[in-house]
């Protein structure tokens, strides 16, 4: 077990510094001179000229991933060139605020698909069941924008008892949750349905109720853990089209998350912020994927034991 | 047995709803704007992003500032240059030195004295051509401190703005502080204003709260001002409607009807000091003659633009705009005349058949995209084809950097000619290939030039030459729209798209 997960941490090691010269290359070979963004509108040639060198942007292409890389194995991500502080601190100030939406949008989503999906199941055909998977449909094919818009409008306008935006106490949360968390609450519902049915009709589960064993506990015993398995793979495959939608979801709802900043730095050109944006979001993934991996272990002893 | 165990996990589902029922109904008032007269909360789709204010030219940075520091001078609502921490000036004769006498008694927010001291401290660091501030400074030689309170700023040329580059965002310093902190003085924020800074969350709020030992009085009312980054209009315009903003800045001309049928906000508008232009390239045909740039100027029907699209505004004709100096009312916009254009295209020797490259920046002014795709079927109807690319901003500022374009559309903002004169015309920073001498010595007349109204003579006769050789196409001066709540009183907007809270009650 530790030798799979060095392994792992290894193997992530590999893939940031693939993502590093990814990015590196995208940021350096986009349109757009950061130097120019640094001064009003319309500077002359001469001054940004002087910025371009003040920053080492006029040194060839190689020798800037150079020091970027050598530096950032130090710990050191540059200075970002719009907030003129450390790279890494504004991130680390954005960052916490993206795990947050990222976790709640994801309790939110399972809080309601997981027993939605049962239900739903379990009484299928029934009105239950209907609503459930109208919910889903609805909640797989609304863009996350307009979804964002409409909650706005309906709870901070109308009713007045939730705020639009921004960041504050838990009611601020809640909205932004429900918005970035409707396309993987969609989907989780119909995994744990279409599971659930399959597995009910199960021969062990045959079984279980021949023995006189409570449907309840059929249910949350015998069927829903078999559902675990597809369950965690498909929310760490969905973590990242969490992460995704958390730019969006950041933006209509103004939370200060890495996504907004890193949309803001793109515009800026700020090649420092954007690099260990990306590095620092790309690591978040990394270590989301293997704790979920090592999670597989624990749930399926099949997989320990192979 | 069915039915006993699915009753069961329909009570849990019930308890589930009710508990996140009572969670909601429980946090419904917190949600609710919490209404308090001492606390202001405004937003604009903006960030604050950095702390030195030599070396940033945000609106938002600007506009904060300007409660937390003190400048020497001020514009007024009027845009009339006014004293603050500068009581009186005289400049020398040649046009050299400027003699500022220095308000007394004015204290820093950490007790430092404001003295001449601190006006040599602040303004000899613009001497640093890596600040984004610099390039109003070059002329700058040094400031003398004969006195505590007079300070004398020497140039090696004479400076006709000199005093439009004092106001906003040229802020007062603490030479005692910024000289034992360095660098990091400036994150600090340490003013002589009416406002203390309190906390800057980024991307999230930026808080200020009044400074009792202000050296004006009456001190503001507002004892607290928050300011939060809103970017999309949408969630701007419904936290002003749930009651959560007082204020939104930078208002979707589309959407001031919706806050208009709003009892509670009032919608305003003020002309800024803001004209959207076509530059063109002129020396490429077809605009390398003076009938091919008067051929463009005539084919664009400016009013119907104003009226259907922006819905609101005036229709442009010179550089300069009306309020600010060396505004020429006696220049009249273009009217729109597709034939003349069509006649003036011909003599310019024009024959179409290829399509001029028009480029245009993605989101820095409301409805640039419906803006220009009417000029282009405009400028089409009167002979021009064009190959219109709406591109992000930084691909956008290279291209007409490297004069790669043959129109481009931007806007220009300023409350001193000199800044866009010198810049976009006599330094021809965007490669547009216009030259003519006797503009460009106009220009350099008025940059140097100490008396104010010698120097709105040269601006005037400079836009009547670029008037008639038609090298700028000025299309129409915006309007900055502000989302109001009616409880929100004596909120100030100046025309330089900069406002102030500093008179501002809530009733």
């Amino acid at each position: 077990m530790i030798a799979y997960i060095v392994k792992r941490l290894l193997l992530s090691v590999l893939v940031l510094l693939g993502v590093s010269v990814v990015v590196f290359s995208l940021v350096h070979f986009a349109p757009g001179d950061p130097a120019r963004l640094l001064l009003p509108d319309g500077a002359l040639d001469e001054d940004v000229a002087i910025v371009r060198q003040a920053l080492g942007l006029d040194r060839p292409l190689h020798m800037q991933y150079w020091v970027f890389i050598s530096r950032a194995v130090q710990g050191d991500l540059g200075r970002s060139l719009y907030y003129k502080q450390p790279a890494l601190g504004v991130i680390l100030e954005h960052l916490p605020a993206t795990i947050l939406l990222t976790f709640s949008a994801l309790l939110v989503s399972l809080a309601v698909a997981v027993p939605m999906g049962i239900v739903s199941a379990v009484r299928r055909d029934s009105p239950w069941d209907y609503a459930g998977m109208l919910l889903a449909t609805i909640g797989q094919a609304t863009p996350v924008y307009w979804l964002g818009l409409m909650l706005i409008l309906f709870f901070a306008v109308q009713l007045r008892i939730l705020p639009s935006s921004g960041r504050g106490g838990i009611e601020h949360l809640i909205l932004p949750s429900v918005a970035l968390g409707a396309p993987l609450m969609a989907l989780v519902t119909r995994l744990v349905r279409s599971g659930m049915l399959d597995i009910l009709g199960e021969d062990y589960v045959r079984t279980a109720r021949a023995k006189g064993v409570a449907e309840r506990l059929i249910v949350l015993r015998h069927a829903l853990r078999n559902i675990m398995i597809p369950l965690v793979t498909i929310v760490g495959l969905q973590f990242g089209a969490l992460l995704g939608g958390a730019v969006i979801t950041e933006t209509v709802f103004a939370w200060p998350g890495v996504g907004r900043l890193v949309v803001d730095a793109i515009t800026a050109r700020d090649y420092p912020l954007v690099q260990a944006a990306t590095l620092l979001v790309a690591g978040y993934f990394v270590m989301i994927n293997l704790i979920l991996d090592v999670l597989y272990v624990y749930l399926d002893p099949r997989i320990r034991y192979a | 047995m069915k039915p006993r165990d699915s009753s069961l996990s329909r009570r849990e589902l019930l308890r589930l709803g009710a508990a996140a029922g009572l969670g909601a109904a429980g946090l419904s008032f917190v949600g609710c704007s919490r209404e308090s007269k001492d606390q202001v909360v405004v937003s604009r789709p903006e960030e604050f992003q950095k702390l030195d204010a030599a070396d940033q030219f945000n609106l938002v940075n600007y506009t904060l500032f300007m409660h937390i520091f003190d400048t020497l001078v001020e514009l007024d609502a009027d845009g009339k240059i006014v004293p603050s921490l500068a009581e009186s000036w005289e400049v020398s004769p040649d046009g050299l030195a400027w003699t500022f006498k220095l308000r007394k008694g004015v204290k820093f927010h950490n007790g430092d004295p404001f003295t001449s001291k601190s006006v040599k401290f602040t303004l000899e660091r613009y001497k640093d051509r890596k600040l984004a501030r610099s390039t109003w400074w070059t002329e700058l030689d040094k400031v003398d401190t004969p006195d505590d309170y007079t300070a004398v700023v020497r140039t090696v040329k004479p400076v006709g703005p000199m005093l439009s580059n004092l106001i906003t965002p040229t802020v007062m310093y603490s030479d005692k502080q910024g000289e034992k902190d360095g660098p990091t003085f400036y994150e600090k924020l340490i003013g002589t204003g009416p406002y203390k800074f309190v906390e800057w969350k980024k991307s999230e709020r930026f808080v200020m709260e009044l400074n009792a030992d202000h050296w004006r009085q009456p001190l503001p009312k507002i004892k607290r001002i928050v300011y939060r980054p809103i970017m999309e209009d949408s969630t701007r315009l419904a936290a002003l409607r749930s009651g959560e903003l007082h204020m939104a800045d930078t208002i979707p001309p589309d959407q001031v009807k919706v806050l208009q049928s709003d009892d509670k906000i009032q919608v305003l508008r003020v002309m800024a000091w803001d004209q959207l232009y076509l530059g063109l390239k002129c020396d490429q045909p077809p605009f390398d003659t003076v009938e091919g740039r008067q051929a463009i100027n005539y084919a664009i029907d400016r009013k119907s633009i104003v009226e259907k699209i922006m819905e609101g505004g005036r229709p442009a004709a010179a550089i300069v705009p009306q309020g600010v100096i060396g505004y020429h009312d006696g220049l009249k916009p273009y009217p729109y005349d597709p034939d003349k254009a069509k006649s003036l295209l011909a003599k310019a020797g024009w024959k179409g058949g290829s399509k001029l490259k028009f480029i245009a920046p993605q989101g820095w002014y409301p409805k640039i995209k419906e803006v220009t795709e009417t000029i282009a079927s405009q400028l089409q109807a009167a002979g021009m084809d064009t190959e219109l690319t709406v591109m992000e901003g930084a691909a956008f500022t290279q291209a007409r950097g490297a004069g790669n374009y043959n129109i481009y559309i931007t806007g220009g903002a300023s409350w001193d000619p000199d800044q866009m004169m010198d810049q976009r015309i006599r330094n021809d920073v965007f490669k547009s290939g216009y030259k003519n001498q006797k503009v460009f010595d106009l220009i350099l007349e008025g940059r140097t030039s100490v008396d104010q109204a010698k120097r709105a003579e040269a601006y005037k006769k400079a836009q009547e030459i670029l008037y008639e050789e038609g090298s700028m196409v000025w299309l129409f001066q915006m309007e900055a729209i502000y989302g109001i709540r009616k409880n929100l009183k004596g909120f100030t907007a100046y025309p330089f798209k900069v406002w102030d809270l500093r008179k501002a009650e809530i009733s």
